[in-house]
């Protein structure tokens, strides 16, 4: 039975231009940086060509990464985080939440699967969800993000965001005070 | 118990939204297409073998040959050094737009020790920012990419014109051409096709 690669072993074969493993660490890494990039900037399109931007990047400097310094995973998101911030950072006025939710359509598994009622439930749950990440302080939002919805380790995280697990610790029970609360008070509203 | 069940619950929230937030398949194939294209241009040269070694050798040999040739020729003014006073050369027409010039290298040869001290500002290489100017002359060495049309479908232009301008290299990402991400925000000379109608219709890019 053949193991899993680690993502540091795929490198070194991306390293020498093995195709596969590149593919096979697009396909492990994308949605977690895509997501990641996500929940930082709030726009579906820009998270799409930070993803881009990022594997192009890996492309660029493959060759001179070196996977005993740090994660390879720690790196994809330091990457989209930099490119994320940068695209912020220029575009200062699109900083507001302004996430496309009309018009997307319902995922084809929960339309066969489950009543539109349910469907629109879940949808609203998700989206829910959406606004009250976008509404956390950056920190906050990166940690969450990273640790829970993601399910990176601490020590992950610790790397990219550059400060020690105790902090991430306190940051994340922080982040899920207060994204519980952010929840509930939409919950009340809708009441 | 209940905190056993609040966590699977937001387990299940956290699955759940990453369904929810996954990026477009074709990624993958556009950045295998890429992959492809950057390891195919970096793949090692074929080695030389018997013939190219003799094409190799009479190279060198020819090379010799010429250098012997043109070192025993008799110099036109051997005298002329650096603590002779030399009348200044004329200077060449300065032409009418700011191109860039390439000064001859005998001009540089004529001055004396006093000019060549005095400071002469270099010709400005590169238009200032946001700048348009019209295409370069053929007197400077330059490399360009193929014309990238910025439309779907072909381009049926009857006039237009080609303008030079600067863009950021994020610009050459957007039509697929590799960048080093730490200088996407970097300016590049572009050349811009655009229609009678002042729209641009494609664009290439100049190094």
């Amino acid at each position: 039975m053949q193991t899993q690669q680690t993502d540091e072993q795929l490198l070194g074969r991306i390293q020498k231009g093995d195709e596969n493993a590149f593919v096979n660490l697009f396909r492990r890494r994308n949605g977690g940086v895509y997501r990641f990039a996500f929940a930082i900037c709030g726009r579906r399109e820009w998270a799409e060509e930070i993803v881009q931007e990022v594997f192009v990047a890996l492309m660029n400097s493959a060759q001179t990464l070196d996977p005993e310094k740090g994660s390879m995973q720690s790196w994809l998101y330091s990457v989209a985080r930099n490119q994320t911030r940068k695209r912020l950072e220029k575009e200062s006025r699109y900083v507001a939440f302004a996430q496309d939710t009309e018009g997307l359509d319902l995922p084809e598994a929960l339309s066969t699967q489950e009543s539109v009622l349910d469907a629109l439930t879940h949808r609203e749950r998700l989206d829910a969800l959406d606004e009250a990440i976008a509404e956390l302080p950056s920190p906050f939002r990166e940690v969450l993000v990273l640790c829970d919805l993601e399910e990176a380790n601490y020590d992950v995280a610790a790397g990219l965001l550059e400060c020690p697990v105790g902090t991430i610790r306190s940051r994340l029970s922080r982040a899920r005070a207060m994204l519980a609360a952010k929840l509930r008070d939409g919950e009340a509203c809708k009441r | 118990m209940k905190r056993d069940e609040s966590q699977f619950e937001w387990r299940e929230l956290a699955r759940q939204w990453r369904e929810t937030h996954t990026p477009s398949a074709n990624l993958e194939s556009q950045l295998v297409e890429e992959f492809r294209r950057k390891h195919g241009a970096t793949a090692p040269k074929p080695r030389l073998n018997g013939r190219g070694w003799w094409l190799a050798a009479a190279a060198v040999f020819a090379l010799i040959a010429g250098a012997s040739v043109w070192s025993s020729k008799p110099r036109r003014n051997p005298s002329l050094a650096f603590d002779q006073p030399v009348p200044p050369a004329p200077l060449a027409p300065v032409p009418a737009m700011d191109a860039p010039k390439v000064v001859p290298a005998q001009m540089a040869v004529a001055r004396t020790p006093a000019q060549s001290k005095r400071r002469v500002p270099a010709p400005r290489m590169q238009p200032q920012a946001d700048e348009v100017v019209p295409a370069l002359s053929a007197s400077v060495r330059e490399t360009y990419t193929e014309f990238f049309p910025l439309e779907e479908g072909p381009i049926s232009i009857d006039r237009g014109s080609v303008v030079r301008v600067r863009v950021p290299r994020s610009a050459m990402f957007r039509v697929g051409l590799p960048v080093n991400m730490n200088r996407m925000n970097d300016a590049i000379q572009a050349d811009l096709v655009l229609s009678e109608d002042g729209i641009a219709r494609a664009v290439r890019f100049v190094q």
